[in-house]
């Protein structure tokens, strides 16, 4: 059945295909975005409406192993938000709660409730990818995926250490291929491992990674390289040594000067964007970041911005997970992944008296309104670390409207924005369109998904409908309509509908020896086999996106602004993929 | 024919071992412990009907619709079990219990609210099973023996035969050094966390200093020195220890890591109790003992389990998947499922089986059916069936359920 449907006369901000708020129609055949349609085409009225392309998360935590049990360490805070299910046609709509951890079918439906339509959780243990497709399964309405960790990966910190580089590629592919990721993460490279074998952290890009010859450096200029030499379409996604800790801008600028000539997209930077004396207070230096990025066309990254209310600490940052809890005293969850990673989880409250927390909130913005090319910065609270998605409307208003933005200043402790930007007042308002860009177009180009982030034909049809309003926040906090691949999933400001969502991963090809050259290294360092790595076929959701072609021989970001041509379908499935 | 299967008989999940299939049975359990070997070579004649009502043989769809009539008769009904249930059957388990605001809660002994509530209180340092082998870790068997119940454990830590490298803490006279003075096991555990805290602190800690002539203390003292000098250490403990015990070792053991890196592993498992705990806490947002009453998932652990659902009569109906209760300590409450309306759905014979108004049988998880199932340590492993059953496995059986309570909607 062909399902047809004219968006007839909203203001379209679909900046990807310089389209900045003309009205326009937008149409819709069988789930994509097409060039015509029929007169006699069913529409929906828009006028008065802003269109947007769905919302896409580069940077959140939805799924897995942390997630889980980030939720069985806050049992109150699931019991004070009691979610109903919502009144679907169908009636098939689930129940949930909420919290700065929502369940699993909450997470879609209130994602969606943003006009958000994809997301990608940004740190999966390969071993846990089967548990993290399991969920996300269980996630409605976003297309969703994550990337693999392999930034302590003892298998590939081994080949690396004797100087296997195109085994070590070869290995990184096989496992995003296995766990069915998007793309490679590296967490505190070198230190989580260090910090598992009993040592402690990694404080510098060129400290030896304790037992190991390798160093920070050496790990991230390793897996920039193999990212770029397996096409991944996003680069590598990085988190720095030294999260959260005063003074370690310095390191966040050294790895960004070590991966000179690569690409590369830093996490959450704006907890990595610190000034001060190490084991002293935290300074605002969000600007020094954000001056280095301008400068440097092969780097992007998503803030991280932290908002004041509850939160809950997640990372796989093991040795952060630990000082917090040393900090706070409060109750803290450890999981250690074999030869891979670990976790570390903490519930937290920003505070806006609290002098810390108001830096960090200050470091944030500053990033935001300091970097010249929205094309490179993600919005996001690195959910729910600064703060739950569920804040991005808030956070959009802080960037939009300035006489909010001051009001908020005026409320933060004295000496909290020392040496910040933000101390002598910044003027900068996002417009609609950058709010396009960042929450829309650039995650969708930076994580290379063809189909999302505009609203050209061959897109998919996710498309978000607001009421313009002169509050930013109540704007993007209720959208009029949002549509997932075509199918209206909230009409009038109310869930009607829920469809599936698919899985986005890129599967690189690699060859076919590739994971039983690894069976030795494998057996030795795993408590399972070999052939129980891969994640089933039967997991992976719905067809593979489309993927934009990595650049030839090179790992520069494609320009901005270039369309239509160097687009086009990617089939990286070749190679063997082990089912059950 | 031989297939390498996924053996859910206990928590270690053991993916290695091979199965030998002839004539359509299991002829060989290749690397299987004894009591793997003894489930998987289980005589399985499948002369049962799969489906029986009111003690009749009947159709499978007569019987989904009389599991679907009796479910949806009932003002409030608990599902219950979930023990041998794969990932993917667990969903429609919990949409049928939100559907019809019933309950629903993993079957476990009694005191597992009191684990879970501990959680929620301190949090739990734990860790994969192969980290502890890559770390050549020392193992602390804190008053558990897992050669009974998770037999292959001690080997997939690398010290099965080196007992240099294990401490069994035993709580019955026989444990030479490491034996605990009866009752004061609560307090070893405490005390081990005062000492720790000072020789990380290097000043006293809140509390009166431990008087290292007191045998709790001297025990807590040799622990932690042998303790601090390991590089990494498995603390393993058994799931039925009491509230004040599971307290007590998740804020040790996380006070721990001033020292060294010390990671919990609680005997769990057997079957897919874990990944069961899993998909309801990601669903729901708690893990066991959950109540859609309201309309939305609510859990107060113990107060809303199964056990004092049954016990006040707030349910009047039930469905049990994959559990038997005579598989669990007894607990008088769960007699009072033989006295409800009652569909029974299961792989196993059950002692339940005759009580049972609709008795579905189902193919055996992890054998003849697949699915995912989780580890006692949250790996999750895709289950790779070696033979075939004429009975539908749990998810087919308990999504048609689902569909016939759809069509029955109001």
């Amino acid at each position: 059945m062909t399902e047809r449907l004219r968006i007839r006369g909203g203001a379209v901000y679909d900046p990807a295909n310089g389209v900045d708020g003309e009205v326009r129609d937008v149409l819709v055949e069988d789930g994509r975005i097409v060039a015509e349609l029929p007169d006699d085409a069913p529409a929906l009225d828009a006028r008065g409406l802003v269109v947007f392309p769905g919302g896409v998360d580069l940077h959140c935590h939805i799924a897995g192993q942390k997630v889980t049990a980030a939720r069985r360490l806050s049992p109150d805070r699931a019991r004070a938000e009691g979610l109903p299910a919502p009144e679907l046609e169908d009636g098939a709509g689930r129940a949930g709660t909420g919290g700065t951890v929502p369940s699993s079918f909450a997470t879609g439906y209130l994602y969606a409730g943003l006009g958000y339509t994809s997301a990608v959780d940004a740190a999966i243990a390969p071993l846990g990818a089967r548990h993290a497709h399991a969920e996300l399964a269980d996630v409605p309405i976003l297309d969703s995926g994550f990337l693999a960790l392999l930034g302590n990966n003892a298998l590939l910190l081994s080949l690396l250490e004797r100087g296997e580089r195109e085994r070590f590629t070869e290995a990184a592919g096989w496992i995003v291929r296995s766990a069915g990721a998007l793309g490679m993460k590296a967490v505190n490279p070198g230190g989580v491992a260090a910090w598992k074998a009993g040592g402690g952290n990694v404080a510098g890009l060129d400290e030896t990674v304790a037992g190991t010859s390798l160093t920070p450096r050496a790990i991230v200029t390793a897996l920039a390289d193999a990212a770029a030499e397996l096409g991944l379409p996003h680069p590598l996604h990085l988190h720095c040594n030294n999260l959260g800790v005063a003074g370690n801008v310095e390191t966040t600028l050294a790895t960004m000067a070590a991966l000179e000539g690569r690409r590369a997209h830093f996490a959450h930077v704006q907890f990595h964007a610190y000034g001060g004396e190490p084991g002293g207070l935290p300074a605002c230096a969000g600007s020094r970041v954000a001056e280095y990025v301008n400068a440097h066309d092969n780097l992007s990254f998503d803030v991280g911005q932290v908002l004041f209310g509850p939160a809950t600490v997640m990372t796989a940052d093991e040795p952060a997970g630990w000082l917090l809890h040393r900090l706070t005293g409060r109750r803290w969850v450890n999981v250690d992944v074999e030869a891979e990673t670990g976790c570390g989880i903490v519930p937290f409250e920003y505070r806006d008296r609290n002098r810390v927390h108001a830096t960090q909130w200050a470091a944030g913005l500053e990033l935001f309104l300091l970097a010249r090319d929205p094309w490179r910065v993600v919005l996001s609270t690195d959910h729910p670390n600064g703060a739950s998605f569920r804040s991005y409307p808030r956070l959009l208003r802080l960037l939009a409207d300035r006489a909010f933005r001051d009001e908020e200043i005026r409320r933060l402790p004295e000496g909290a924005l020392e040496g910040s930007a933000l101390a002598d007042g910044l003027d900068r308002e996002y417009t609609l369109s950058e709010i396009a860009i960042v929450t829309r177009a650039a995650p969708a180009r930076l994580a290379g998904l063809v189909r999302k982030g505009h609203l050209g034909p061959g897109a998919d049809a996710d498309v978000a409908l607001y009421s313009r309003d002169g509050d930013v926040e109540r704007m993007f906090a209720s959208p009029r309509y949002v549509l997932k691949a075509g199918t209206v999933v909230l009409e009038d400001g109310e869930l009607r509908r829920s469809v599936a969502g698919r899985t986005l991963r890129a599967a690189p090809a690699v060859d076919d020896g590739a994971g039983e050259r690894l069976r030795a290294g494998f057996e030795s360092r795993y408590s399972i086999r070999l052939e129980s790595y891969p994640v089933e076929a039967r997991l992976l959701r719905g067809e593979p996106p489309e993927l934009t072609p990595a650049p030839a021989g090179a790992s520069r970001p494609r320009p901005p602004k270039g369309e239509g041509g160097d687009r086009g379908r990617v089939d990286r499935r070749g190679g063997r993929r082990s089912g059950a | 024919m031989s297939t390498v299967i996924v053996c859910p008989r206990c928590g270690c999940a053991c993916d290695d071992v091979e199965v030998v299939v002839r004539d359509g049975r299991v002829a060989e359990a290749r690397g299987a412990c004894e009591a793997g070997r003894r489930w998987l070579l289980a005589p399985r004649p499948e002369e049962e009907p799969a489906a029986v009502v009111e003690g009749r043989p009947v159709h499978d769809d007569e019987a989904v619709r009389a599991a679907a009539r009796l479910l949806r008769d009932a003002r409030r009904p608990l599902v219950w079990g979930l023990v041998r249930t794969s990932c993917e059957a667990v969903r429609p388990a919990v949409e049928i219990a939100e559907r019809l605001r019933g309950a629903i809660d993993p079957a476990a002994g009694p005191n597992h609210p009191d684990a879970v509530a501990a959680f929620a209180e301190w949090g739990e340092v734990t860790t994969t099973l192969g980290e502890v082998a890559l770390h050549r870790a020392l193992v602390v068997l804190w008053l558990a023996d897992p050669a009974g119940t998770h037999p292959r454990l001690l080997e997939r830590f690398g010290v099965a035969g080196d007992e240099s490298r294990v401490v069994r803490v035993r709580a019955a006279p026989g444990g030479g050094d490491w034996t605990v003075p009866p009752g004061r096991e609560l307090e070893t555990l405490w005390l081990l966390r005062e000492l720790a805290r000072r020789r990380m602190d290097g000043k006293a800690a809140s509390g009166p200093v431990p008087d290292p002539a007191d045998p709790s203390a001297a025990l807590a003292a040799r622990l932690l020195d042998r303790i601090a000098a390991a590089p990494y250490v498995a603390w393993v403990f058994d799931a039925p220890l009491g509230a004040g015990q599971q307290h007590a070792l998740r804020a040790t053991a996380a006070t721990l890591n001033a020292v060294t890196r010390v990671r919990l592993v609680p005997l769990r498992g057997g079957g897919n109790r874990v990944g069961a705990e899993a998909v309801l806490t990601w669903q729901t947002g708690f893990p066991i003992a959950v109540d859609f009453s309201a309309g939305w998932p609510r859990s107060l652990g113990r107060g809303t389990g199964a056990a004092r659902l049954l016990e006040t009569g707030a349910v009047d109906a039930a469905l049990v998947v994959g559990a038997d209760p005579a598989e669990l300590p007894d607990e008088p409450a769960f007699a009072r499922l033989r006295d409800l309306p009652l569909v029974l759905l299961d792989s196993e014979p059950n002692s339940l089986d005759g009580a049972a108004r609709v008795r579905l049988r189902s193919a055996p998880g992890g054998l003849a059916s697949g699915g995912t199932l989780f580890r006692m340590d949250g790996v999750a492993l895709g289950l790779r069936p070696a033979v075939g059953s004429r009975y539908p496995d749990e998810e087919t059986w308990l999504r048609r359920i689902l569909a016939a309570l759809r069509e029955g909607r109001p």
